[in-house]
């Protein structure tokens, strides 16, 4: 099970309490393809983030969906994730007006996730993502 | 029952379904058994079966909830009677009434739903596209046809929507689900328009001398944890046009839901990326696109129901017991001099098998057969003479169904929660239930706060509808003196109109055990500190403001130690200590 609760901060919206059945271990995640305009598809860098202001690993993992059967979350700090289009130079940070945070996504395509390559198949600790609970 | 008897009987209610179910349902079976065989991916599989209604259920293997579409929520006498034989079989005995005028029945297992969907079908009942991304059950007001406020009957035209949009084509792999309302009376908007992707309100115009059947057509509006309410599409759709209008938003959402991220896939995510004016030039350009629709029930502007001939039936002047105060609160006349319907509450929207039999004979005495199922979890009876109302509640009496105050303060509406959906947080069903007995207890009803209406859902996904409601309550969990415990959230002042959904604004975080004395408090407030009779509570809170509450509150936020009372800490009915274990898959959004 994976538990998301974002509170409001800024980098984000605040996100109440979800639970998610996982399916399989999370996987350290560098890009996903978006959609910033309605049918216009794009890939984008994504990171964790805290609520001290610091980027950390963001994670996929394969969990259930009431739509499709099955969706992968994206998931990242206690501050939510952090976008920026890929390939663009700045470092990550709140002051630029490129970049974008999310509390989570819940993305339908594996296709649409590049895996961070030294990260392989390792879990994400439950610590990252919640408060122990 | 064994199962080579399951499976005869499967055979016998397919001969009375329709081709295309009993097609699709012999389908079904072939995937369960290449499923059990390991011949299909469990994840292909599921979506399969999520498509045919077929949810998990909490903590469960190859056991689901079924979900079983009932259009408008217009039921026969012998739908009625099905519903009451998979109640019985699968469900303990109860079926649960939905806030989308669904029926769901739990505890069936893998190898059996195709019992349950055959046994439908031959009633010309479906569970197909009442889950997944699809159209799910296309809902209207219970009243249509005999409102006295109507501008005209929506049944049959809803009919039409659900007839074009089941298995077709455009709407079996949308993005996420999408849900289509029609009213037939403005000024009541008891089918909740402006939270639906499409919310569709009667209106007729004059043309040339000549009555003009259209709608006015709502669009983009949703609930769930982002809630938002529907623009106006146009003001006056020509029902020549309304299919094909339909059609064009449903394409609009295959073709600009956001595919990629789930969570802003719905329609209303659309309006807002593209702005509401792009929005409908692209909804206008695609209706361009696609060939007018026609239906044969374009032209009915009156219900096709006809008074019933009722025989045998002795009036009853005075049947005692509380038919005084239900005959207030339940029963409301009909436009057609002479008739009222009559609201049957149910507890959280749930009947049981006997009942349902009972209630079927009930509605051939006395209505001619005329059953609609209610968005707030209710059923309504049309057509009963209003000399038998009398007889009529002697008779539901003897069934358990003559409870009073359907649609007031003490009815509230609650999704399944913890009990049973996987991604149920806390027992909405619990606190809904502890809230009626404890407000019945405190004597808190009445003329001065019955219009008052709670909400309760389990999770942030609004199928219990809290954000519409005067006082609504989400579910969540929160630690307090370092033990975990259920808490629900406050959110005050939700409603909708024709054209407009006013959420409810966050208050605070509550203990899930300490809400009945915290929504005690508030009523008690309200009365004592209301500036008359006259001010309601939707006006008493616009004027002391949220922080009033959220400091009257505030001492029903804390817990005692855990030690001290244990069970404090614990959920509405549980037994045992609070957790988040066992979710998964919810049945998000009935």
């Amino acid at each position: 099970m994976r538990i998301i609760e974002i509170p409001d901060n800024p980098n984000c919206a605040a996100a109440d309490l979800r639970v998610f059945h996982d399916l399989a271990p999370a996987r350290g995640v560098v890009q996903v393809c978006l959609e910033p305009q309605a049918g216009v598809p794009a890939w984008f860098e994504v990171t964790g983030w805290t609520l001290v202001g610091k980027p950390v690993p963001a994670f996929a993992q394969k969990v259930d969906d009431s739509g499709d059967g099955v969706a992968y979350l994206l998931f990242g700090g206690d501050a939510g994730l952090r976008f920026k289009p890929a390939g663009s130079a700045g470092s990550w940070s709140l002051q630029d007006s490129a970049q974008s945070g999310e509390p989570f996504l819940i993305i339908g395509d594996s296709e649409d996730l590049r895996p961070r390559p030294e990260a392989g198949a390792a879990e994400a600790r439950q610590e990252e993502v919640c408060d122990g609970r | 029952m064994a199962d080579n008897l399951i499976e005869k009987r499967v055979e016998e209610y397919l001969r009375q379904a329709p081709d295309a179910s009993q097609e699709e349902i012999r389908q079904f079976r072939e995937l369960v058994e290449k499923y059990f065989l390991g011949e299909l991916d469990p994840n292909e599989f599921k979506a399969r079966r999520l498509h045919m209604g077929t949810y998990g259920i909490r903590a469960t293997q190859d056991i689901h909830m079924m979900r079983i579409k009932i259009p408008m929520g217009k039921l026969t006498p012998e739908q009625l009677e099905a519903l009451a034989d998979v109640a019985e079989k699968y469900s303990k005995g109860v079926g649960h009434i939905t806030t989308r005028q669904a029926m769901q029945v739990y505890w069936v297992p893998t190898r059996e739903s195709a019992y349950v969907m055959a046994r439908c079908a031959a009633v010309g009942l479906t569970t197909r596209e009442a889950c997944g991304n699809s159209v799910r059950n296309v809902t209207a007001s219970p009243f249509s046809g005999v409102d006295p406020a109507e501008a005209f009957d929506v049944t049959a035209h809803a009919a039409a929507v659900a007839r074009f949009f089941l298995r077709n084509e455009v709407s079996q792999k949308l993005p996420r689900k999408f849900k289509i309302a029609l009213e037939s009376s403005p000024d009541r908007d008891l089918a909740r328009t402006a939270i639906h992707d499409i919310g569709a309100v009667a209106e007729v115009r004059e043309v040339n001398g000549k009555k003009q059947l259209g709608f006015r057509v709502y669009a983009g509006g949703g609930l769930g944890a982002a809630p938002m309410q529907a623009i106006l599409l146009e003001p006056f759709t020509p029902v020549e046009e309304f299919l094909r209008t339909c059609e064009a938003l449903v394409r609009i959402h295959d073709r600009l839901g956001n595919r990629k991220s789930k969570a802003q896939a719905r329609l209303k995510f659309v309006v807002k990326k593209l702005g509401e004016d792009a929005f409908r030039k692209e909804v206008f350009s695609e209706r361009e696109k696609i060939r007018p629709i026609a239906y044969p029930e374009m032209t009915i502007f009156e219900t096709d129901e006809k008074p019933p001939k009722t025989e045998g039936i002795v009036p009853v002047v005075d049947p005692g017991g509380n038919f005084a105060r239900w005959k207030v609160t339940n029963v409301i006349s009909q436009k057609q001099t002479g008739f009222s319907c009559v609201a049957i509450r149910l507890r959280l929207g749930d009947i049981t098998s006997e009942q349902m039999r009972g209630l079927a004979k009930v509605v051939r005495k006395f209505c001619g057969g005329y059953l609609r199922a209610a968005i707030t979890q209710n059923l309504v009876l049309r057509w009963v003479r209003d000399e038998h109302l009398g007889a009529l509640y002697r008779a539901l009496e003897g069934l358990k169904l003559a409870e009073a105050d359907a649609e007031r303060l003490l009815d509230v509406t609650s999704c399944p929660g913890a009990e049973t959906c996987q991604l149920g947080i806390s027992a909405s069903r619990g606190l809904a239930r502890a809230l009626e007995q404890k407000l019945r207890e405190a004597k808190l009803y009445g003329e001065d706060i019955d219009a008052i209406r709670i909400k309760v859902s389990g999770c942030p996904n609004s199928c219990g509808q809290h954000h519409i409601a005067d006082i609504g309550f989400f579910g969540g969990a929160a630690k307090v003196n370092g033990h975990l415990a259920p808490h629900f959230n406050l959110l005050l002042g939700g409603r909708t109109a024709e054209g407009v959904a006013e959420f409810g604004k966050p208050v605070l975080k509550l203990p899930a055990r300490r809400i009945p004395e915290a929504v005690i408090q508030m009523l008690t407030l309200y009365r004592k500190e209301r500036l008359s009779e006259k001010e309601s509570f939707r006006t008493f809170n616009e004027r002391v403001g949220l922080e009033f509450w959220k400091e009257k509150l505030q001492p029903f936020a804390t817990l005692p130690d855990f030690e001290q009372s244990p069970e404090a800490y614990r959920d509405w009915g549980a037994e045992t200590d609070f957790s988040l274990a066992g979710m998964g898959p919810g049945e998000c959004a009935a």
